[in-house]
């Protein structure tokens, strides 16, 4: 009986990942977040072995499938980033359908990757677990510390001036630095003293992160003249088994980083991990950036998740990361031996999304280009503002706004929108070196 | 007029060309040779403005807005898994604390009658001893805390305190003073604070046994070796297994086999065990006052109290000894527990003995009978002292008692 249950909502949980994961701009932790709130009204009448199943293959579809937005529609997330570039050119060439297909054999690569994971999970990840908790403090501010200085000047100096042509240069450098503060201030502010009414305080930081990525997202797309070109539906693609060995290895690097380290999203792990391989920049750089960027994605928010089923006599609360295993926390406590039932959700929801990827991505393309998406990105914007003013009120209305500000920073003068991840990187930081009250209290909100 | 060329920087000119006409119009929004009205598009500059003003505007603004915002009180009975992660306020009574040395972590449990919330400290147990010294949260506190919460399947709901003073001490908790009157099976829980005397001690194999008394009557106060080890001053330790050491003592009443026991509150600190007086100075202090048999009534049940009379009869039982002894005014039982009885010479209470017994007036199958809590609640008596209706006690016999007596009795 609990197997028709697991494979009902496992079903039910890839259905639905799928149908909301095609909503330019709408990410999963909101719907996770919505789900939460009808599963607590449901009450009893939800069954307990129903949870795992439903959300591990929602977020499973999420990672397969928002690769229709992000290609087709330019809608991307934080997680976007590294796979925006060349995924426009593709979708500029008239190669969306190709783009969407090396996407979804990518996060298909990250499936198998994950059940080869398994015994380093299970038997080692738990040791170093124990060993790095206590250091992730300053790993993180590591990190942080990497991201700042690697954001290089992007301009050629050009003007009239020398103050036109150093502003001209490092523009973009100043622009980064001023969002890593904005954005640290605003997460400092945001986790000491949230002005979000405590009625949904589990949906504390999701207007920040709406106003940091998804509506500056929204904006740029409504201020570009873009016309979507022809579409080409392929039947094969341009990806060699070097191309996979190694965007495999760049992904496995890169998922590793952001699926264990708090705070550490797909775009900051991919950008660290490309760096350090130095694969991005070679002559099929593009192929590789897609395909290690779907890896790295599959990795960064399925297996992040995953890893709450690795419940060991040394991690006996598991050592999952990110927005869903927070999210989930009150309802959903992984058992020791769910692994292989978490496994086998994600073989049966990635098998289904994979089609469903290949099918949608027809189907859209089919009157994408007929349609004004600017008409989609409106009805986008309307969307998440609502859902927004539903959960959080006023309160959070505000801390979207001003997150949009901060958020079209990076976007408008070219930075790279990471940058925004101060917003947990500073404050999670902070907090886990000892300081994050001392911090708070400067600000007199403690 | 000449036709300004199109220009494919944007889609059909949009913005800078009239849209009927087809001729430039520049920063116009109507057109100044048709009155076309000419759609325009922001300005890339306008979007750039705001984000970095309105980055910092908005920013001061929520700070501003956190700063006004008062932390909602909430209870914890009602918390929602939506909680999760909230910033609130709880109001309750520490109700268990659990500290954990090795790893600096303490947990603290609050509970604001309608639920119980886990305040858990990671490795700042130093950190919050330093900042409270004396004034650590302690059992029965009101206190005040602010955080955010953590609501897990498995762990319940909780909320990680890691700054001192995000916990205000609304009021410290205070034992009330009490006597052992007061104290019975619907006390259980509380916690008091009692003037006693240690009547007797019995060891056992992981505690000792203590009763207690005062003037309104006896309990016994069991410590268990763990906590005797919590006493900070080995003297005292020692001290209160002493039969006569008075003491004020807090203590949380308990209960075992279905009547009322005490137990130390926080053995380890101070203020919990006070000594009061030694052996002698406690005896000085305190002399029950001294009955006729006819005045141990129904209402004088766990009072101490002082009889002196005859042995009419004594049967021994297993757990104990049954006396009986009679003055002037009528008979009066003493049951001497199996610790007592061990401790005194059966001389004591040989038949025509006459005998001072001190004791709590207990009632057992609806007979009164005292309840001598050591061997020094024993004393032999000068034969003048037994009443007339019993048979005369003969000098011998109070003669080869008193020996006995009185060494056990010192």
């Amino acid at each position: 009986m609990e197997f028709f249950t697991i494979l009902g909502y496992t079903l039910l949980g890839t259905l639905v990942g799928a149908v909301f994961s095609l909503f330019p701009s709408l990410h999963i932790y909101n719907v996770a977040g919505i789900v939460l709130v009808l599963w607590t009204y449901l009450g009893d009448s939800m069954q307990h072995a129903a949870v795992g199943p439903f959300f591990i293959s929602m977020i499973t579809a999420f990672a397969f499938i928002n690769t229709i937005p992000m290609t087709f529609f330019g809608a991307p997330d934080e997680s976007a980033q590294v796979t925006i570039l060349p995924n426009t050119i593709y979708f500029m060439n008239g190669k969306g359908y190709e783009a969407a297909v090396i996407q979804g054999l990518g996060a298909l690569i990250g499936v198998f990757l994950m059940i080869a994971l398994t015994p380093l999970f299970y038997y080692v990840l738990p040791y170093v677990d124990v060993v790095l908790s206590a250091h992730m403090h300053w790993i993180i501010l590591l990190i942080v510390v990497y991201l700042v200085l690697s954001e290089w000047p992007k301009g050629c100096g050009f003007g009239t001036t020398r103050l036109d042509r150093f502003s001209e240069a490092m523009g973009n450098v100043f622009a980064g630095l001023f969002t890593w503060v904005v954005s640290g201030i605003l997460g400092i502010i945001i986790l000491s003293k949230s002005i979000i009414t405590h009625e949904m305080g589990f949906q504390n930081i999701m207007p920040v992160f709406v106003g940091l990525f998804a509506i500056p997202s929204i904006l740029q797309n409504l201020v570009s003249t873009r016309q979507v070109p022809k579409q080409h539906i392929c039947t094969d693609i341009d990806v060699t088994a070097n191309d996979i060995g190694k965007s495999a290895f760049v992904g496995t690097v890169s998922g590793a980083i952001c699926g264990y380290v708090p705070a550490i999203t797909a775009g900051i792990g991919s950008i660290i991990a490309s760096h350090a391989t130095a694969m991005g920049f070679s002559a099929r750089g593009d192929v590789l950036f897609i395909l290690g960027g779907a890896i790295t994605k599959f990795l960064y928010y399925v297996g992040a998740f995953l890893l709450i089923f690795v419940v060991t006599p040394l991690t006996p609360a598991g050592v999952g990361k990110g927005g869903l295993n927070i999210i989930l926390r009150p309802i959903f406590t992984a058992e020791p031996g769910d692994y292989l039932m978490g496994i086998s959700v994600i073989l049966v929801a990635g098998g289904i999304s994979f089609f469903l990827l290949l099918w949608l991505s027809r189907w859209v393309l089919s009157w994408v280009a007929d349609v004004d998406y600017h008409d989609l990105y409106w009805a986008a914007f309307v969307a998440i503002t609502a859902l927004v003013a539903a959960l959080t009120g006023f309160p959070g209305l505000f801390t979207m706004l001003v997150g949009t500000a901060i958020g079209c920073v990076p976007v408008f003068f070219h930075a790279r929108r990471s940058n925004c991840m101060g917003v947990l990187l500073i404050p999670i930081c902070l907090n886990m070196a000892g300081y994050g009250d001392q911090v708070a209290a400067l600000f007199g909100l403690l | 007029m000449s036709e300004t060329p199109k220009t494919d920087l944007l889609p059909e000119g949009e913005g800078i060309i009239c849209p009927s006409c087809g001729r430039f119009v520049g920063a116009y929004e109507r057109c100044p040779h048709c009155q076309t009205v000419v759609h325009k598009r922001l300005p890339i500059i306008y979007i750039k403005r705001f984000a970095v003003f309105g980055s910092v505007i908005g920013l001061i603004l929520m700070w501003f807005a956190a700063l006004q915002r008062e932390v909602p009180l909430q209870k914890i009975g009602e918390i929602k898994p939506q909680h999760n992660m909230a910033l609130v306020r709880c109001v309750g009574k520490v109700t268990g604390i659990r500290v954990m040395e090795d790893k600096n972590n303490f947990q603290i449990k609050l509970d604001d009658d309608t639920g119980m919330l886990t305040l858990s400290g990671f490795d700042k147990l130093r950190k919050f001893r330093e900042y409270f010294k004396d004034r650590f949260p302690a059992e029965g506190d009101l206190i005040e805390v602010t955080g955010n919460l953590s609501i897990s399947e498995k762990f319940g709901e909780s909320m990680f305190v890691s700054d001192p003073r995000r916990i205000k001490i609304l009021k410290k908790f205070e034992a009330e003073p009490a006597t052992i009157e007061n104290i019975d099976l619907d006390s259980r829980g509380a916690v008091f604070r009692v003037r006693v005397t240690v009547a007797a001690t019995r060891k056992y194999r992981v505690g000792t046994n203590i009763t207690v008394k005062d003037d309104t009557g006896s309990m016994d106060l069991n410590v268990f070796d763990s906590e005797m080890d919590k006493i900070a001053d080995p003297k005292l330790a020692k001290a209160l297994v002493e039969v006569g050491n008075e003491f004020e003592l807090v203590v949380l009443v308990d209960a075992y086999k279905g009547k009322p026991q005490l137990r130390l509150h926080h053995p380890e600190r101070a203020e919990s065990i006070k000594k009061i007086a030694g052996a002698a100075a406690a005896q000085k202090t305190k002399e029950p006052p001294v009955l006729k048999a006819i005045e141990v009534r129904e209402e004088r049940v766990r009072e101490i109290v002082t009889v002196v009379g005859r042995v009419e009869r004594s049967k021994e039982f297993a757990f104990g000894t049954s006396v009986d002894i009679a003055d002037e005014t009528g008979t009066v039982n003493v049951w001497l527990r199996e610790n007592v009885r061990k401790t005194v010479t059966p001389d004591l209470f040989k038949t025509g003995a006459t005998l001072r017994v001190t004791g709590e007036v207990g009632k057992f199958k609806d007979r009164l009978q005292i309840l001598p809590a050591s061997d020094a609640d024993l004393k032999a008596e000068a034969a003048q002292a037994a009443p007339s209706p019993a048979p005369a006690a003969t000098p011998a016999a109070a003669s080869d008692a008193a020996p006995a007596a009185v060494p056990q009795g010192e």
